[in-house]
């Protein structure tokens, strides 16, 4: 029997996940799909490492280079220029057989520079991130929360025949470049938002969480009834 | 921002493309590769972009080397070896011509020779390494830009386009 590895169609489409990758660490910033499977290569040799599994299960391997290099146009006798930028977009590929699959992926993403110098075979290097004496360095996981609570979510769910998100508070910049938030319902319709904006995005997730933490139990009070005499 | 920008192009109109080609309406030479999108000027010959895109899609390496390091790692570039113990287990074996000796000398090559077609295994490659590292062929694309890609490289972007069949 082949091992899954040996195999080289994943699925029959997949969710592409485009993820910024800085100092601060990953950040979600599109999603949508592909109707196509993705192939699994039988050698990885390149420095950061996407482990997709499926219910617990690895599903996809894949290695690519990291985005925050840059390498200039190569040059006879000189080779190519290398460079480094603060931030890069990664692209990660879920892939699957059924849409409903994806609410139980987990994407796991470490850097494993120094373990590909000695090995190339997938089985071996998903297994490193689930070994904490391997020399790989953990960068980030994405899983079901990033996905479903991403802006780009509604449009991928209704082409997949999903459930939407569910009620939201959203943080944004307006027209002035300011930071402001706002409740919108799983159907898509603002019911509150900020009364004002904020300079920085901090004092503004300040009050989302007082928001949170206190509307459930603040009490209703009738500003526009007047008491009758 | 020319980053994001072609993301929202490329999301638009190829969803499902994975690299990306930037041509810049601009006379000097030049051009990077950075998150997946690779950009030249229209100044860059087409034999430059191929090589780019030779490691970009098809995951080669270079074979050619500009300096005298020693590679003490394992390759996983389909065109690149390290230092072997039994030859025989070369990833381009199959296509080494009966007669030819491996590793190969540049030096003493079997008559009829091919620069380009004929495949062996030279030191040097990688970018970096003078040693430790063989190559299939004295002349290929990821060599020198303008040959033709060698055989080795040839058959893996075979495989790669393959998988798309």
């Amino acid at each position: 029997m082949k091992s899954p590895y040996e195999q080289p169609r994943r699925g029959k489409q997949h969710l592409r996940v485009a993820m910024e990758v800085s100092h601060r660490g990953l950040t979600v910033t599109a999603l949508w799909t592909v109707d196509q499977p993705v192939v699994q290569q039988p050698a990885l040799y390149k420095p950061i490492l996407i482990r997709v599994d499926i219910a617990g299960l690895t599903r996809f391997v894949e290695t690519v280079d990291d985005p925050r290099d840059t390498r200039g146009v190569y040059r006879p006798q000189l080779g190519h220029s290398h460079g480094r930028a603060a931030s890069g977009t990664l692209y990660a590929s879920i892939p699957f057989d059924s849409p409903g699959e994806i609410l139980n992926a987990q994407v796991l993403i470490a850097d494993v520079s120094e373990a590909v110098k000695r090995v190339h075979d997938p089985e071996a290097l998903a297994a490193m991130l689930d070994d904490s004496e391997a020399p790989v360095q953990a960068m980030g996981i994405v899983a079901a929360p990033q996905l479903t609570t991403h802006r780009d979510w509604d449009r991928v769910a209704d082409v997949l025949g999903l459930p939407r998100q569910v009620n939201r508070y959203e943080i944004y910049r307006d027209r002035e470049g300011r930071i402001r938030w706002r409740l919108r319902r799983a159907n898509g319709e603002i019911v509150a938002e900020s009364a004002e904006s904020y300079a920085d995005r901090k004092a503004c997730e300040e009050d989302l969480r007082w928001i949170r933490a206190n509307a459930a139990t603040a009490s209703i009070v009738a500003l526009d009834i007047s008491v009758a005499e | 921002m020319t980053v994001a920008l072609v993301q929202n192009i490329a999301r638009r109109f190829a969803p499902a493309a994975t690299q990306y080609v930037v041509l810049l309406n601009n006379g000097r030479p030049g051009g990077c590769r950075r998150s997946g999108i690779a950009l030249f000027t229209r100044r860059e010959s087409s034999q430059v972009i191929a090589h780019e895109l030779g490691h970009d899609l098809f995951s080669l390496g270079d074979e050619y080397n500009n300096d005298t390091q020693n590679n003490t790692f394992v390759r996983g570039e389909p065109n690149l070896t390290e230092t072997l113990a039994d030859w025989n287990t070369l990833k381009w074996r199959d296509l080494v011509g009966a007669g030819t000796m491996i590793p190969t000398d540049r030096n003493t090559l079997p008559g009829g020779w091919n620069n380009n077609l004929s495949v062996g295994a030279f030191e040097g490659g990688g970018g970096n390494f003078s040693t430790g590292i063989f190559r299939p062929v004295v002349e290929c694309r990821m060599n020198q830009n303008n040959p033709p890609w060698c055989p080795v490289c040839g058959r893996q972007i075979n495989t790669v386009l393959g998988a798309f069949r």
